[in-house]
């Protein structure tokens, strides 16, 4: 094992990081809103948005990410949809697909709010938007937040498979270090500890908050 | 439109045997993770530090980071230790580990939600600890998982799609082949769309039945709620967290 | 008061998720290329003439330490954006992204080992070849000497969305092929072990068995030789010709010559334009 190609290799580590970083952090705004969308529709009272929820839902579940990005990439291309570069393919593929689990989750919280909160809102005059960012949405705080930050850990890994359409983040330049020094199990290992850095301290702070949540 | 979904049908056979060694490679990978959860599990309730240190870093190590670098180690990097495993071998061995650290948690957390009176009513029964783990938490541990396990043989089914970068003739890596020739990308796609969604609902479908037969009394899942098609009501709620 | 509001916002949604949907779908299809709507006019103008490479394919494109794009079909891209006067900027792609890049119009020509062949130029356009290419058979010295025809039943690896895998079935179906998304990907199976052998371009085994004294390269090419050309979008005369009048001074200026004794060490195999 040659650890001096990999530090001196290491631009190639940093700027896979960079790309990693950028596609998550986008991704975990973008899935958010997403998800918080959804997840309003499917607890609205309106029949027909409620199943096209439980159909986006369905569809997004229950097929690979990467069969999803494959997809959006190959597909935008051959229907003459232009300009969807690499990186927006993988942002709109995990939007999508994080965006259903998180919707799963925002609707679980959202549904563990008494009912009686949203008729004191109806009472107090406020409208139904007004009521569910303000009065609805803090009170999931305890329930949402650590499958939710659970959620961002598996958005973060799950970056990883956009090195399939070539996607430059921390998996690709792993294998072109890889290319350039013909030894798998050093670049590997540097890829899996850069990428523990990143994760573990969230996953700490998942089980932190799942402690807080459930008091006994 | 409609010829270009007869012609990327034509390829069927190909798609429903990518999709048979997928089901086939995503079961062999539940059943190494259903071991190495257990055993996992066990080592992390156990009292020796010296089973408990091992489970705790193999659970950690897993969970933080991609599965696909878990692949490419198992295939690419293993050979350099004088491992060679088939890339199917390699890809139920990554699935299978992966998912078992998933499963230790689940197990873990299982277990530790039976009541200690069952433990202390089976002592005094004059159990031994081994039949009292296998005739009293056991069971009981699996009652209160079972929804979350069956959704990681889903997680299997679907994570099987990246062992087409290790070369796995399965549904993703035939589809992106056939797509490359006939170049029909939203059809075939789609097709392995399908096919995935097929798979995932049959198997909800199949726990969800065992869970009312298997268990006494019968495991029901959260209802559901009121939906348009009333013979949707015949269907048991599937799939939680 | 409040299902009627929600249902007027449900009608409006639709409403214009209906426009937007007929929007894009009436935008389908290019408009009829003239002069100045060419692709040629529009990378003079920009100053900038987008390309994509193979950048895990060395030593047709590969990346540097820093991160740089590197390799032949860069040198070539590059002297291409030079006579033209603007920049050039290299996109990575992989083989199966090739045409997709092209037809969304993300670049303005591929240059990555593009083999000539017409079930893809029912698709895009090819300008006359500038490299040629075998296809050979890498496998490690320790195997002894081998074809592919004595491979039956053993696993050859080959690059998805690239002519290797039916060539390799043509000769001998008995072989188990393994489809890997990069070359890289599929040369790291040889060394490792986990395939016995691998077809790929005759230029870039050449190369890849120069860099690894464990790797052997055959002579004998296991297809009729293979033009590589630059693929560029269907349906724009102008561009195509422009690049094909670039090609023949490009090729017979020597320039060609020379960036390719650069780059493999020797001098081109075969002659680019092909007799018959």
């Amino acid at each position: 094992m040659n650890w001096s190609t990999i530090w001196s290799n290491h631009g190639l580590f940093t700027s896979g990081l960079e790309g990693t970083v950028e596609l998550a952090a986008t991704a975990v705004v973008t899935g958010t809103v997403v998800g918080l969308l959804v997840a309003a529709v499917r607890t609205s009272r309106v029949p027909v948005l409620a199943q096209l929820g439980r159909l986006y839902l369905e569809v997004f579940r229950g097929t690979p990410l990467l069969v999803q990005m494959l997809f959006i990439y190959f597909g935008a291309a051959y229907q003459g949809i232009s300009n969807i570069t690499v990186y927006e393919a993988a942002l709109i593929a995990l939007t999508l697909y994080e965006g259903a689990y998180m919707a799963e989750i925002f609707r679980a919280g959202i549904e563990a709010v008494p009912r009686g909160q949203w008729e004191a809102s109806r009472v107090l005059g406020l409208g139904p938007v007004q009521t569910f960012t303000t009065v609805i949405l803090p009170q999931t705080r305890t329930i949402v937040l650590p499958p939710l930050v659970g959620q961002y850990l598996s958005l973060i890994k799950d970056t990883s498979i956009a090195v399939v359409i070539g996607y430059v983040e921390l998996m690709r330049q792993g294998q072109a270090v890889i290319d350039r020094t013909s030894d798998p199990v050093a670049p590997y290992l540097t890829v899996a500890a850069l990428y523990f850095i990143i994760c573990f301290p969230l996953s700490l702070a998942v089980r932190r908050m799942e402690r807080k949540a459930a008091p006994a | 439109m409609l010829s270009d979904w007869t012609y990327a049908l034509q390829d069927w056979r190909t798609y429903l045997s990518a999709a048979e060694l997928t089901f086939n490679l995503s079961l062999a990978a539940f059943a190494l993770a259903l071991a190495l959860g257990l055993l996992g599990a066990l080592a992390r309730g156990s009292s020796h530090a010296v089973l408990r240190a091992p489970a705790a870093c193999y659970v950690e190590v897993i969970r933080n980071t991609p599965v696909l670098l878990q692949m490419f180690v198992a295939f690419f990097a293993l050979p350099s230790a004088g491992v060679h495993l088939s890339p199917v071998q390699a890809g139920v061995v990554a699935l299978g580990v992966n998912v078992g650290a998933y499963l230790t948690e689940i197990f873990r957390a299982g277990i530790q939600a039976v009541p200690r009176g069952q433990r202390e009513a089976a002592r005094v029964l004059a159990l031994g600890p081994a039949r009292t783990f296998v005739h009293v938490v056991l069971p009981q541990a699996l009652r209160n998982v079972y929804p979350a396990v069956v959704n990681q043989l889903v997680q299997i089914i679907l994570g099987s799609s990246l062992l087409s970068a290790i070369s796995v003739p399965e549904l993703t890596g035939t589809a992106t082949v056939i797509n490359s020739q006939n170049l029909l990308t939203v059809e075939d796609f789609g097709i392995a769309a399908v096919l995935y969604l097929v798979m995932t609902n049959l198997v909800s479908l199949a726990a969800a039945l065992i869970a009312r037969l298997a268990f006494k009394p019968p495991l029901r899942t959260r209802v559901r709620p009121r939906t348009l098609n009333p013979l949707r009501r015949l269907v048991p709620a599937r799939r939680e967290a | 008061m409040n299902v009627r509001r929600s249902r007027q916002a449900l009608a409006l949604c639709v409403g214009i998720l209906a426009v937007s949907l007929l929007a894009a779908c009436s935008s389908h299809g290019t408009s009829a290329n003239t002069v100045q709507s060419s692709t040629l006019q529009k990378v003079i103008r920009g100053g900038t003439l987008n390309i994509a490479s193979c950048l895990s394919f060395a030593p047709f494109g590969e990346v540097d330490s820093s991160g740089k794009a590197e390799g032949y079909d860069v040198d070539v891209a590059t002297a291409m954006a030079t006579a033209l006067g603007v920049k050039v900027h290299v996109i990575d792609t992989t083989s199966a992204d090739r045409i997709p890049n092209l037809l969304t119009g993300k670049v303005d020509a591929v240059v990555c080992n593009f083999t000539i062949t017409s079930q893809r130029a029912t698709q895009i356009a090819f300008s006359n070849p500038y490299v040629v290419a075998g296809e050979t058979l890498l496998s490690k010295k320790s195997a002894g000497s081998t074809s592919l025809a004595q491979l039956s039943g053993k696993t050859v690896a080959v690059t998805k969305g690239s002519t290797d895998g039916a060539a390799v079935q043509t000769v001998n179906p008995q072989v188990k092929i393994q489809q890997y998304d990069t070359s890289a990907a599929a040369v790291l199976a040889v060394k490792q072990g986990q395939a016995d052998a691998m077809v790929e371009d005759s230029n870039f085994l050449a190369y890849q068995a120069k860099l690894d004294p464990t790797l052997q390269v055959t002579n004998t090419s296991v297809v009729p030789l293979e033009y590589n050309g630059i693929g560029v979008r269907a349906g724009d005369p102008t561009w195509l010709q422009w690049i094909n009048t670039w090609l023949l001074d490009f090729n017979t200026s020597g320039k060609n010559k020379s960036l390719y004794e650069k780059w493999f060490g020797i001098a081109p195999a075969f002659p680019v334009n092909p007799s018959y």
